[in-house]
């Protein structure tokens, strides 16, 4: 991944007010796992978390005239991820309420906390989550990758092993809270 | 959390509840804030798991669905005040100036457009001739239109050609006659120039709040307060006209004046240079800026730090020192840099580096470190109170100078930055001055 620092970031937002479309495409890809960090921490559903990010950096192209040079432009960034994340969020609900499913209730209950997450997404989440996986086992990791970069079913992941259906819901859980713990103890927030 | 609860999140996120479990999930959420916190927190690490596994946004998708027809440029101009520019005003050359190739003159014609706070910003190359140099982060290549001007960044133009750039507030800067300019900073609360040699004609946007726009030549700092005015600046001496409003003045040297509508002032005094026979003085020159480079952190910018520091030289990874300073014209008979120490014993030796202007102060960073000049003198502590000098004499030259200072000791050494107003590094000139006009 491509790595900026924000005074590299800013130099390219104030040449991309021009309308500098290629130095906007170096903004984009520094401040990209920012903004979809933030995203992802608070729309319900993974699908949408590209969908929106890419509506932040249209947002944000259009209100590049605000941005203070000399400021933090991955904050900058954030803030607008957040306001389009909540309101992508609140229309997902009403969809949900619409449907009478249990999900729109539950994401309502939790919102609180997610804020909160959100709150404490530190731009290089990503890599601290990278860290903290290498320190996984490696039977363990490789059901991590299986799921998320492969994209097969918890179901699957058991079968393949031998399983019953649940064991790799299980798993997972856990290897999910023992990830949250590890993250938590390089400072992200725990909500 | 109890293993119910467990085997309903990790359902929950498998998408394999049913609705009656969905419900009794709820209603675990609703009575328990461990429960609340627990799947917020798993639903969350599992979307950002996605995300680590995913690809980077398709920039190129997102670039195609952005508004045509720079409706951004657009918004931005709508922003900047509006007003009309006049054209600015230009003197005929004076006859008492010297050589030709050493003159510098410095035409500055500033104009209230309005009271209105504008950002700074750098500079946009809007208009061209001819074929001119544009240093850049230690590279070296021509100037072209639409190119962006940094702070850190030198433009080196030859006859006959001009240059027009523009910043974002709307600042105007006209270079012609062999103009050589350094950016020294561009941020909103500062905007600075060195103008080392040839004719600037600038139409400066009145800066807000502290921020100012500066113009360094070699003998005065001007600094725009808001109004119209003109400088002149030979190799020998600096004029200023005042057509309205207010301008501060700075000689080098000297306090500085505020030189009223109407009014005029000029540095050397034409008539006490004349009548006085060789005369030497002192100035006291601080650094334009000032960062250390540390091979430890390579990544890591310190160009606001209060110290420079460094580290002892058998330590694995140095860490350097960078001053930059505007040298003005004239004969310079003596030239010292002078730091203050606040930690660490020993000797730093000094280097003066052949290539300037290839770094910014708030983002110089080991890893594009400019190459090292030759070795010109050796940082000795002389006197009580901590000022450790090195004479610089033979590399002194009018312009932009800059020097690179290294520990040579065993043991740690710091000295107070730029940033440190009481205790900040000096380059001592003594400067005999002229006996005629």
């Amino acid at each position: 991944m491509p790595t900026m620092d924000v005074t590299e970031i800013d130099a390219a937002i104030i040449r991309s007010r021009s309308g500098d479309r290629e130095s906007y495409r170096q903004v984009i890809m520094g401040v990209d796992a920012a903004v979809r960090i933030v995203v992802a921490a608070i729309v319900p559903e993974r699908t949408l978390v590209d969908d929106v990010a890419q509506e932040v950096f249209i947002t944000a192209w259009s209100k590049l005239g605000d941005y203070q040079a000399g400021s933090d432009p991955v904050r900058w960034f954030k803030a607008i991820a957040r306001n389009l994340a909540l309101n992508a969020r609140r229309g997902w609900l009403r969809q949900e309420e619409g449907r009478q499913a249990y999900r729109a209730v539950l994401e309502q209950a939790l919102e609180p906390a997610t804020l909160a997450l959100a709150e404490g997404a530190e731009s290089r989440l990503l890599d601290l989550l990278e860290a903290c996986m290498k320190a996984l086992s490696d039977p363990v990791r490789a059901i991590v990758r299986e799921h998320y970069w492969d994209g097969h079913a918890p179901e699957a992941i058991a079968a393949s092993r031998g399983r019953p259906p649940g064991w790799a819901r299980v798993a997972l859980h856990r290897v999910r809270a023992a990830l949250a713990d590890c993250l938590a103890a390089k400072g992200v927030s725990r909500g | 959390m109890d293993d119910r609860a467990q085997q309903l999140v990790a359902g929950h996120l498998a998408g394999s509840l049913t609705s009656d479990e969905g419900e009794e999930l709820v209603h675990l959420a609703k009575e328990s804030a461990e429960v609340r916190d627990e799947l917020a927190r798993q639903a969350t690490l599992d979307r950002w798991l996605h995300l680590h596994a995913a690809r980077p946004l398709d920039a190129e998708a997102i670039l195609k669905a952005l508004p045509r027809g720079d409706a951004t440029a657009d918004r931005v101009i709508q922003r900047l005040p509006r007003r009309s520019r006049p054209r600015p005003t230009r003197r005929p050359a004076l006859a008492w100036w010297g050589a030709a190739a050493a003159a510098a003159m410095v035409f500055i014609t500033i104009a209230v457009w309005s009271l209105t706070p504008a950002p700074a910003g750098v500079f946009q190359v809007v208009a061209l001739t001819g074929d001119h140099a544009h240093q850049h982060a230690g590279t070296t290549s021509a100037i072209r239109l639409s190119s962006h001007i940094a702070a850190g960044d030198v433009l080196r133009l030859t006859e006959p050609g001009t240059v027009r750039l523009q910043a974002r507030d709307g600042t105007t800067l006209d270079l012609d006659a062999a103009a050589s300019i350094t950016v020294l900073a561009d941020q909103p609360e500062r905007l600075e120039l060195s103008l080392e040699r040839g004719r600037a004609v600038a139409s400066v946007t009145p800066r807000s709040g502290e921020g100012r726009f500066t113009i360094r030549t070699p003998h005065a700092v001007v600094v725009v307060v808001g109004t119209r005015f003109t400088v002149d600046a030979g190799p020998n001496r600096t004029r200023l006209d005042v057509a309205e409003g207010k301008v501060r003045f700075t000689p080098l040297g000297e306090p500085t004046r505020e030189v009223t509508g109407g009014g005029s002032a000029e540095w050397p005094v034409a008539a006490a240079a004349s009548s006085t026979p060789e005369k030497s003085r002192n100035v006291d020159l601080v650094p334009v800026a000032d960062a250390d480079a540390d091979g430890a952190v390579p990544g890591t910018s310190f160009g606001r730090e209060p110290t420079l520091r460094q580290v002892a030289a058998t330590t694995a990874k140095e860490r350097v020192s960078l001053l930059r300073f505007v040298v003005p014209a004239g004969r310079i008979t003596h030239a010292e840099l002078v730091l203050h120490r606040r930690g660490g014993a020993g000797t730093a030796q000094v280097r003066i580096q052949s290539q300037t202007g290839g770094w910014e102060e708030n983002d110089l960073r080991y890893y594009h470190l400019p190459a090292r000049g030759r070795v010109i003198g050796v940082l000795k502590d002389q006197q009580a109170g901590g000022a450790w000098r090195c004479d610089v004499t033979s590399a002194i030259q009018p312009g932009v100078v800059e020097f690179m200072v290294e520990n040579t000791a065993a043991t740690e050494l710091s000295f107070a930055s730029r940033e440190d107003t009481v205790h900040a590094p000096i380059l001592r000139l003594t400067l005999s001055e002229a006996t005629s006009p």
